[in-house]
């Protein structure tokens, strides 16, 4: 039966062989008379319509409308499915490399059971799969298995996959080598991710810093000594959640208070204050006549925030200098301060003609505690509509 | 020049006119694809590195308000602003505001919400009507929510009076119908944090129809496409908008709409443009007037487009609702445009002025007009025999191949990037809807853009009605005291 079958499909093939010409000669005859057809039938619209040139490039568009509709349908079907199938073949694998892995850190697998080399050799894939899985089980921040990771990470010389990243073209590709590298505490590469910190790309700049930060843990903002672009708030809060996640050891950030860039001394002032450096106090004093205005809301604010009281007199003297902004910030810090002794100043203030330093002024009397709440209730008696409604709603306990 | 050939030639000339239009238009929308395509690309590549959570608890978040303006909506009100608490944000506050309701959206806030009059004193930046009262909730959850009570004065004054009680950095103007995905204001936000040289101050997302949608706990559940085609072939209508249009204005610095139904907004920007104006396109009119004060005021800022799905909300899927709404939308572009007819073409306004303010006049206000004076011309063409039926056949086999390749390669858009219809058969039934949005949905839209245009020219500037039937729930959420 076998045999028979194998003569079977030899006797077809040979078959097909040798009436290959044929076929071919019908195939091409086919579609020789489907080409005419179209040819006639576009030769027979054009002889039939009034205008021919505007005629001919209508009808072509029509062409490429309907051949591009007719590769759109199918990408969409194939596109849906190949998706579908990337990531149930990723899935597999992960699953596969995970399990191997986690039996080779507890001991139950040695190195080379752990998958085919030649195969992560041999296969982008299947590398940037184990690299992601190494990846996943790093996150237990368990340093004997993170060492142990790190360590199977360089055997596989999945190092050199992470590497060959930076110097790809596309900046996607460079940051996924820079995660690499920098999670897996691989420095050999710090020169090249410098470099990045220049880079027009904001993504691909924050994940440089990002990766410093990791792969410097002694000096971990020397990144902000070049920063040439502007430092986002985007870019400020990553590096600011990175500092609170990891065990990164935290600098004096008074030291980048004379820094050129604003951005930069703007996150120091935010980083000062947030973690509470009193003794970066004197430095922060020093910019409370900074050129740019947004720097000096910060400084009021840090100031503040240090309780900084012999910040309060240079804050008054200024007061009169300055823009709105800075007014009101300068009010709600006296305020935050809760200074019996200041309530004669935020009193003046009530005196504006500008809504929102009433209220600002207003809300800093009441802060003060039952002092200040007794002065509004009397202040409210005498007081004109606008400032009678300012001190009821700053009296009311539910807003 | 005798009477043959004055006709002949004004007949050369509209020829002339029609043929170069209709090109133009083609030409503009296949640009507008690639170039949003380009967009696309690099949004999804740099989205794929983005943790939005740590935006959550940061102290450099920036705080936000997000605006409710409500006028009848008593049917769906408290669960809309329950939805709005499904949000993932935590420096921010709910501001609705009651626009004179005429049915019981008060009472059911009120009772929803345990609501207690405070004494709330108002910054009257910009004018407005007068403010009965304002309410804070009793409920601990609800501790941010405030609900103002006000004498009528439409959506722009409702949205006005909220920026006035609204004390944060950012707002988010929203339909009281919407229905916001849980990151949506950390993803609208994140624009307003990547300022660097240009100061950012708008961002809109996308708007997706949820008619069919299941709903649970004020979160869309499960994504489905309209049962109803009319809805249907608004989904087509809104992907090719939304992730095509807008997402390529925005590439292009030209994007002079952010939908009423969802957009961020710096506070301080609109406060000092004045506000929202008393327009029927009150969302349009604001974004150009906010671009308009920048570059008057030779300040570098940018509007940012978010093409995530971000926001729900409910099409029309009866012809007379959808109707009025197609009108309303046309004399509210009618309205923008005249009033700010000085950007036209205007290279002081940037891109806006070149491109996006042009864009618009040629191909939103005037195709409907430019269509149907062309059908008229070849109607009138073709009984005079100087036009064949076959002309005519192949003028509309390359419009209508045009219009469905167009709608075929957002379908692709939407299958490669975001791909919320998951469903078996989902694509095919949007393909199918397609292939008959040029005999249904263009029409109609075609008629009630006409419709608008008459109803401008006789100074028709009301509203309109817009009747809801409401979202298919499967609970309702219990509220915590």
């Amino acid at each position: 039966m076998l045999l028979l079958d194998q003569h079977i499909i030899l006797f077809n093939f040979q078959e097909l062989v040798s009436s290959t010409p044929d076929l071919l000669f019908i195939v091409f005859d086919f579609l020789g008379n489907i080409i005419d057809r179209i040819q006639a039938l576009i030769n027979y619209v054009f002889e039939r319509l009034p205008y021919n040139a505007l005629n001919r490039l209508i009808v072509y568009m029509i062409l490429v409308f309907f051949v591009s509709l007719i590769v759109l349908l199918p990408t969409i079907i194939i596109s849906k499915l190949y998706l579908a199938y990337q990531k149930t073949r990723y899935n597999q694998i992960h699953v596969k490399y995970s399990q191997a892995i986690i039996a080779y850190l507890i001991g139950s697998k040695e190195i080379n059971e752990i998958c085919d080399r030649t195969k992560l050799k041999s296969s982008r894939f299947h590398r940037n799969v184990m690299i992601d899985v190494l990846m996943a089980i790093d996150k237990a921040e368990n340093k004997t298995v993170s060492d142990k990771i790190r360590a199977l990470y360089v055997n596989l010389k999945l190092n050199q996959e992470s590497i060959r990243k930076l110097d790809k073209f596309s900046w996607n590709k460079k940051i996924f080598g820079i995660r690499e590298l920098s999670h897996m505490r691989i420095k050999s590469e710090n020169q090249k991710i410098i470099s990045f910190q220049q880079k027009n790309n904001d993504v691909l700049r924050i994940e440089s810093q990002m990766g410093l930060i990791k792969l410097l843990p002694f000096v971990p903002f020397a990144f902000l000594d070049s920063q040439e672009k502007p430092f986002t708030v985007w870019e400020q809060i990553n590096v600011f959640d990175l500092i609170r996640k990891k065990r990164i050891e935290i600098p004096e950030f008074h030291l980048w208070l004379d820094h050129w860039n604003d951005s930069v001394v703007m996150f120091c002032l935010d980083m000062i204050r947030v973690l509470k450096q009193k003794q970066a106090a004197p430095k922060v004093l020093e910019l409370i006549n900074h050129d740019n205005d947004f720097v000096k809301g910060k400084v009021i604010k840090t100031l503040i925030d240090l309780e900084s009281y012999e910040a309060i007199a240079k804050l008054k003297e200024m007061y009169h200098l300055e823009e709105l902004p800075n007014q009101l910030n300068i009010l709600r810090s006296i305020g935050q301060l809760k200074m019996d002794s200041e309530i004669n100043f935020l009193e003046d203030k009530l005196k504006s003609d500008e809504f929102k330093i009433r209220m600002e002024a207003c809300k800093s009397i009441a802060k003060i505690g039952e002092t200040g709440v007794a002065r509004l209730n009397v202040l409210s008696v005498n007081a004109d509509e606008e400032l009678k409604g300012i001190i009821n709603h700053v009296l009311d306990p539910r807003i | 020049m005798n009477y043959d050939e004055l006709i002949r030639f004004i007949s050369y000339f509209l020829d002339k006119v029609f043929i170069s239009y209709a090109f133009l238009l083609i030409f503009s929308y296949t640009a507008l694809s690639i170039v949003s395509g380009i967009a696309l690309n690099y949004y999804l590549k740099k989205n794929s590195f983005v943790d939005y959570s740590v935006i959550l608890d940061s102290p450099l978040a920036p705080s936000v308000s997000v605006l409710v303006p409500a006028f009848n909506e008593a049917k769906t009100i408290v669960d809309n602003i329950e939805s709005i608490y499904t949000i993932h944000y935590n420096n921010f506050d709910v501001i609705v505001v009651n626009d004179g309701s005429t049915d019981s959206t008060f009472e059911e806030l009120q009772k929803a919400f345990k609501l207690e009059r405070v004494y709330f004193a108002i910054n009257h930046e910009i004018e407005t009507k007068e403010v009965r009262g304002v309410y804070k909730s009793n409920l601990e959850t609800y501790s941010n929510l405030i609900v103002v009570d006000k004498e009528n004065g439409g959506k722009a004054d409702a949205l006005n009076v909220a920026i006035n009680v609204s004390d944060k950095d950012l707002f988010m103007a929203i339909d009281a119908d919407s229905i916001l995905e849980p990151d949506a204001v950390l993803k609208l936000v994140k624009p307003f944090l990547e300022r660097t040289d240009r100061r950012v101050i708008a961002a809109g997302g996308v708007v997706r129809i949820a008619n069919s949608c299941v709903i649970e706990n004020g979160r869309i559940t499960e994504v489905s496409v309209p049962k109803n085609l009319l809805a249907r072939m608004q989904v087509l209508e809104y992907t090719r908008s939304f992730l095509m249009g807008r997402m390529a204005w925005a590439k292009l610095d030209g994007l002079i709409i952010i939908s009423g139904a969802m957009g961020m907004f710096e506070r301080d920007v609109v406060v000092q443009s004045g506000g929202y104006a008393h327009t029927i396109g009150e969302d349009m009119e604001l974004v150009v007037r906010i671009r308009r004060y920048m570059s008057e005021q030779r300040e570098k800022y940018k509007i940012e487009y978010v093409p995530d799905p971000l926001c729900w909300t409910e099409a029309p899927s009866d012809v007379s609702t959808f109707g009025r709404q197609r009108s309303r939308w046309t004399r509210g572009t009618i309205e923008t445009l005249t009033d700010h007819s000085k950007i036209f073409f205007s290279p002081r306004y940037g891109a806006m002025g070149m491109l996006g303010y042009p864009f618009w006049f040629l191909f939103e206000w005037l195709a409907p007009l430019v269509e149907v004076l062309g059908i008229l011309y070849a109607i009138i063409l073709y009984f005079t025999g100087n036009l064949s039926l076959n002309f005519i056949l192949i003028t509309f086999l390359f419009v209508y191949t045009f219009a469905l390749f167009f709608t075929t390669w957002a379908i692709l858009y939407e299958e490669l990037t975001f791909h919320r219809y998951e469903k078996k058969g989902d694509v095919f039934r949007l393909w199918i809807a397609a292939l008959l949005e040029p005999f249904i949905l263009h029409p109609i839209s075609l008629f009630f853009s006409i419709k608008g245009n008459i109803q401008y020219a006789r100074g028709n500037r009301k509203w309109g009605k817009m009747e809801r039937k409401g979202f298919k729930h499967k609970q309702r959420p219990k509220s915590k005291v």
